[in-house]
């Protein structure tokens, strides 16, 4: 560089012969000179860096997070058969229930006493064991461990047959690997090897093996039933005359789904800081090149070719990016820093500490930052760049002509608009998706953005034919000319609010809907379930007592409904459902029909795999034969698999008459809750884990929502931030630009005061109209992704709510933020000399 | 409970060691077969075969198999389909060594099994081929094998005697996959066919043997489904009764087995076991339509591959020329299906094949080891 300066400087035309680095340095040479548009630009640049790659790399650590955990609880997905008693039944069941297709796997448990701990003895049986889809990803392990343990399936399957077990474990007994464990009993275990990833103080062995050691010989604990079944297997009933129930998976889903959503929060966010970033990054680089036409202009009149011009602005932008770009990512790393221990909190309630607390610092995530950062420039700096190639010579002269040109590509966005539209629609219909669903908010906002200054215009059209005295019209038609500058700002401030009000609502109907969940699975206070041998004694004692008011008995029952399991809730009418069950669709008064044997309902899940809707018929195969049910309604199941329909008490009684009650929903006066549990606890040795506290376990959910808000709140404002920044950028260019503009106004007899005032209401209007516009744009986000986005993602849909007072908050962020950024405009504005707006007569054309 | 949920969350690490494992126990039995016979009993020559007990299980052996392979056509649409069905047995450990732990009540649990049962079920169309594949124990009621009445069954895919028919003669076969299935009858049309020296069957120069019988003449009936759609079908069947100790040498990488019925009623059994250090072992017999069978000497047989190719990632001749000097047989085969891959625990090659030249016909070719 400095040699070619040198070598420029020693020529007798400097000019003559045009140097990229004699360009690239005039070019330069603006920016110490206006040092403040130089921070705004890097701020800009960074800020978009910042948000995407933050977003990006929180979404990535939580993704990692869920995979993680999703694999880990895969095989509770599996149902289980057992003996109605929960004793061990004949081994025979399982070769009867096989040879008739059914795919089982026997297991046998028990404990035993090892050096005064209780030892949990699992015997499986390798050969039957279903491999289920949850295995993916960790194929291999098996492998390695064979090599470093000498474990082969013929040692774990034949005598003397090895013990699995947790290095804890190990520890915890004070045994090394290989040695064999003796029993309170005085048995020999087999030889124990190390295996990762097994519970603590659990020994898995051989069937044979755990049969011998348990004394349970021909005797099995549970049959595990594997998720494919071919169709048309007969009822377990008719195969085996031993009493089977089928125990379908826990619903850990519940909170694979919440994290699922969570995520999709994320993702929604990271695409919003995409296109906030964007639209920043446009302006701040649409202000630079508008301010420096007169230096493009003496540039190209001392001889540079718009080759060489638009080289050097290419070269200067790129350097911008990359400088803007790496401190957008060390911000982005701080970000995501301060919001991780947020989202891992949230993480580790829903699993259990699984989730690192700290950022994983990864190299991609470098080059997909400064890749976003450069790639952004470039694209949103394209139509000003060949703007620039395409100037006549004399254009540049006029700072605001290329201004006015945006009149006539406002038909133009209105086409485009409606063409983004279009593809998002078709997709959405023929190719459908996760992938259509965010293709069509992205083009729903991209329509928005473009569409939104056309509206504006129309409106300050139409304001300024209503004006009545002739500082309103000038007030109008001004506002106008200055929209093509400040519409950039303000579709960023549109887009944030927009996204952050979807997102919000999504974020609150999830809430909504959780806790509504809750309150129809547990909308009783206290919820009991009790063995089944003391189930007899438990309810004549809560019957018997004056703390419970009401008990609400549930039977569950499972069968199969087109091959797929199907669990039966046989409830007790009550307002308790009633009052608090929401349900999606329903025919006239769907609860008295169930409580008067006319019908049943069914959850979602059921109605979306069969396509049954409220008012068709159900046939369901029950033990005392078919039985053909009108649908009364469909409730939301959130976050079941599991089929499910809800049917009076008395059905699941009478069809299966050895079913006890052992499920009681107790409404009381909730402060006497943790009275009557521990009373319970005390007196019939029930776990705590047998009795649900209402109360207890909302309050758990709802600081699990209480973090995903803050989550979203300070990328609310971080978004907020973005959009501010863009608005001061635009209100710089114009406070600089519309000099001449206003000095007429001012020579005419207003004040500086006034027209500083004037200004500042303008801008607040604007932000305020842009805000209201917000809300439906927000509102049709949070439909797509309540109704669009979670149904593809999930199979379910969110029931939207609205909420009025986030949008009220919002306007006034909005409006706050506008006032922030229009503060030093109007400051400049009523400290402007008169020396500076007389001159603008002077140098006016 | 929770507790309790969580080692079967644990289970998992089981499910994932176990396909790995399985292979391996299976390496040791069925597609090691080229391991030493470690206690198993030995096959010799001169055995007098006895049924129906040789239809069962012959304990002692290391490795046992009852193989049935049929070439059907859709009774409307005369499409060909191709079927197998086949269970083998494998020792776990040598008898010796079959110690079972007994409780202090003297009791043995029946899951501590001396052998393993595995299962593959085809089916194959020209448009495709669909597979299965099951394990299960011995001894615990999932998979076995008795002689009289004769029943062979793993889960719900049978091979029996229907009810009061004699032996063979009168058969039902039926399997299930994810999607397909049959149901078949098989009738018994002609005699067993005892293959090599009176069912002495020589693997290898070294000796290597199995005792080998065959039923080819069955003729068939049923139902063939794929993809829910049932098909009415009919057709012949060939079932290979084979079991050993030590059934190849160390050297022998794998073989080309063919069962050809022809359009006259004569049949033909020929395989080659491939062998780089001592050169490729072959053998067969000829098979009148009467049933009398004659040993084939290696040096009429000639079986060249005519066309190789790639198939699930490896090279597999598919097109071959199998020629039996002295029979006046040359012929071409070609599969119905080039991707007869049996993506089994244990992959390899199984369909069905027709051949033209001096013989036109139907038949089955099995190819390991590529």
């Amino acid at each position: 560089m400095s040699n070619a300066s040198a070598s420029a400087y020693s020529r007798t035309r400097p000019m003559a012969r045009t140097d990229l680095s004699w360009v690239l340095r005039t070019l330069l040479s603006h920016w110490p000179r206006h040092p403040l548009q130089a921070i705004t630009l890097v701020v800009g640049l960074a800020a978009a860096t910042a948000l995407f790659s933050g977003v990006q790399a929180l979404n990535f650590e939580a993704r990692e997070s869920y995979d993680l955990a999703a694999q880990q609880l895969g095989a509770d997905q599996l149902s289980v058969f057992e003996s109605r008693t929960g004793e061990p039944f004949d081994e025979s069941v399982f070769a009867e229930l096989r040879r008739a297709g059914w795919r089982v796997s026997p297991v046998v448990t028990g404990s035993v006493v090892v050096e005064g701990r209780r030892v949990t003895v699992m015997g499986v049986d390798l050969v039957s064991l279903p491999a289920t889809a949850a295995v993916r990803g960790l194929n291999g392990v098996g492998a390695d461990q064979q090599e470093s343990t000498g474990l082969t399936p013929l040692v774990f399957m034949r005598p003397p047959y090895v013990s699995l077990a947790a290095r804890q474990t190990l520890k915890e007994l004070n045994l090394t690997a290989n040695d064999q464990p003796l029993t309170r009993d005085e048995q020999t275990l087999p030889r124990v090897v190390e295996v990762d990833g097994m519970a603590p103080l659990t020994l898995i062995m051989d069937i044979a093996a755990a049969q011998t050691v348990l004394d349970k010989i021909g005797k099995i604990d549970r049959l595990l039933i594997a998720t494919e079944q071919r169709s048309g297997l007969l009822p377990v009933s008719d195969i085996t005359d031993t009493k089977l129930i089928e125990r379908l998976p826990p619903t850990t889903s519940d909170t694979q789904q919440l994290t699922g959503s969570f995520h999709l929060n994320l993702t929604a966010f990271g695409f919003l800081s995409f296109f906030v970033g964007l639209l920043i990054v446009h302006g701040a680089i649409g202000l630079s090149f508008e301010q420096r036409r007169p230096m493009l202009r003496t540039l190209i009149a001392c001889g540079a070719s718009k080759n060489e011009l638009t080289l050097g602005l290419i070269i200067e932008l790129a350097i911008f990016a990359i400088v803007a770009g790496l401190i957008g990512l060390v911000l982005g790393y701080i970000v995501a820093a301060l919001l991780l221990p947020d989202v891992a909190l949230t993480l580790i309630s829903l699993y259990g500490a699984q989730v690192p607390g700290s950022l994983t610092f990864r190299a991609s995530w470098w080059g997909l930052g400064l890749a976003i950062s450069l790639l952004g420039t470039l694209a949103t700096a394209a139509k000003f760049l060949w703007a620039i190639y395409q100037m006549p010579v004399i254009a540049p002269a006029q700072p605001q002509a290329w201004l006015s040109r945006n009149a006539r590509s406002h038909r133009v966005s209105v086409i485009t608009a409606v063409i983004f539209l279009s593809v998002g629609v078709l997709f959405l219909t023929f190719v459908g998706g996760l992938f259509s669903g965010f293709l069509i908010m992205g083009a729903v906002m991209a329509s928005a953005a473009l569409v939104f200054p056309v509206l504006f215009s129309v409106g300050l059209r139409l304001a300024e034919g209503v004006a009545g005295t002739s500082v309103t019209k000038w007030f109008w038609a001004d506002g106008r000319q200055q929209l093509p500058a400040m519409s950039l700002a303000l579709q960023a401030l549109l887009l944030a609010l927009a996204v952050n009000i979807g997102v919000g609502a999504m974020v609150g109907s999830f809430r909504d809907t959780f806790t509504g969940w809750l309150d129809q699975r547990l909308a009783a206070e206290l919820y009991v379930n009790a063995p089944v041998e003391k189930a007899r004694e438990i309810e004549a004692f809560l019957t018997e007592g004056d703390t419970v008011e009401t008990i609400l008995p549930v039977m569950l029952e499972s069968t199969r409904y087109e091959s797929a399991p199907l669990r039966i809730m046989g409830i007790t009418p009550h307002p308790t459902y009633s009052d608090n069950w929401p349900l999606i669709a329903a025919i006239s008064d769907p609860w008295a029909r169930l409580e008067d044997n006319e019908g049943v309902l069914i959850n979602e899940q059921l109605a979306r795999r069969f396509g049954y809707r409220p008012g068709e018929n159900i046939v369901l195969d029950l033990p005392n034969g078919p039985w053909k049910a009108a649908i009364a309604g469909i409730y939301s199941d959130y976050g079941n698999l599991v089929n499910e329909i809800m049917v009076p008490i008395d059905r699941v009684a009478n069809n299966w008459p050895e079913t006890q009650q052992t499920l009681f929903l107790l409404r009381m006066d909730p402060a006497k809750t943790s009275g009557l549990s521990a009373e319970l606890q005390d007196r019939f040795g029930l776990q705590q884990s047998n009795m649900i506290d209402q109360s207890g376990l909302k309050e758990f959910s709802l600081q699990i929502f209480e973090r995903t808000f803050s989550v979203t709140a300070a990328l609310t404002v971080l978004t907020l931030i973005v959009a501010g920044v863009a608005m001061l950028t635009s209100l710089l260019s114009l406070s600089i630009s519309r000099l001449p503009q206003v000095a007429p106004l001012w020579a005419m007899g207003l004040t500086r005061g006034q027209l500083a005032a004037l200004d500042l209401v303008k801008s607040l209007l604007f932000a305020g109209v842009t805000a209201l516009l917000a809300i439906p744009l927000g509102l049709v986000i949070a439909f797509i992704l309540t109704d669009i986005i979670n149904v593809e993602a999930f199979g379910w849909q969110l029931p939207m709510t609205k909420y009025p007072a986030q949008w009220l908050v919002t306007i006034a962020m909005a409006v706050a933020t506008t006032c922030l950024a229009a503060l030093p405009s109007f400051l400049a504005m009523r400290r402007s000399e008169p020396t500076d707006l007389l001159r603008a007569f002077a140098n006016d054309r | 409970m929770i507790a309790d949920f969580r080692a079967v969350q644990r289970l998992i690490w089981i499910l994932v060691l176990s396909i790995a494992w399985l292979q391996t126990a299976f390496a040791q039995g069925f597609a090691g077969l080229g391991r030493d016979e470690e206690g198993f009993l030995p096959v010799l020559p001169g055995k007098e075969f006895s049924f129906p007990t040789d239809h069962g299980p012959h304990d002692g052996h290391r490795i046992e198999w009852w193989y049935l392979t049929a070439n059907l056509q859709d009774v409307e649409t005369n499409e060909a389909i191709g079927v197998q069905w086949t269970l083998f047995r494998s020792g776990l450990g040598p008898p010796s060594d079959n110690l079972s732990e007994e409780t202090t009540a003297g009791q043995v649990s029946i899951w501590s099994a001396d052998y393993l049962f595995m299962a593959h079920a085809a089916v194959t169309t020209s448009k495709g081929h669909y597979s299965a594949e099951k394990f299960a124990r011995d001894g615990v009621g999932q998979a076995g094998v008795s002689a009289a009445p004769f029943s062979a069954y793993i889960d719900d895919w049978v091979f029996e005697a229907r009810e009061g028919a004699d032996l063979l003669s009168d058969t039902r076969l039926r399997a299930y996959g994810q999607d397909f299935g049959y149901d078949l009858t098989l009738a018994a049309n002609g005699p067993l066919v005892l293959q090599g020296e009176e069912g002495f069957s020589i693997k290898s120069p070294e000796g290597q043997a199995s005792y080998y019988y065959s039923q080819p003449f069955f003729s068939v009936r049923g139902e063939v489904e794929i993809d829910g759609v049932v098909r009415q079908v009919k057709g012949r069947a060939w079932m290979d009764r084979e079991w050993s100790s030590k059934l190849l040498a160390e050297t022998q990488s794998g073989w080309d087995w063919f069962s050809l019925h022809f359009e006259d009623g004569q049949k033909a059994m020929l395989f080659r076991l491939r062998d780089r250090v001592n050169g490729d072992f072959f053998a067969g017999t000829w098979i009148a339509a009467d049933g009398k069978s004659t040993s084939l000497k290696a040096s009429q047989i000639s079986i060249d591959p005519l066309r190789t190719k790639s198939v699930e990632g490896r090279k597999v001749p598919l097109d071959w020329r199998v020629a039996i000097d002295g029979r006046g047989v040359d012929l071409r085969t070609k599969p119905l299906n080039d991707n007869s891959w049996m993506a089994t625990s244990f992959p390899y090659w199984e369909g069905p094949i027709r051949f033209e030249g001096s013989h036109a016909g139907v038949g089955y070719l099995e190819m390991t080891g590529y």
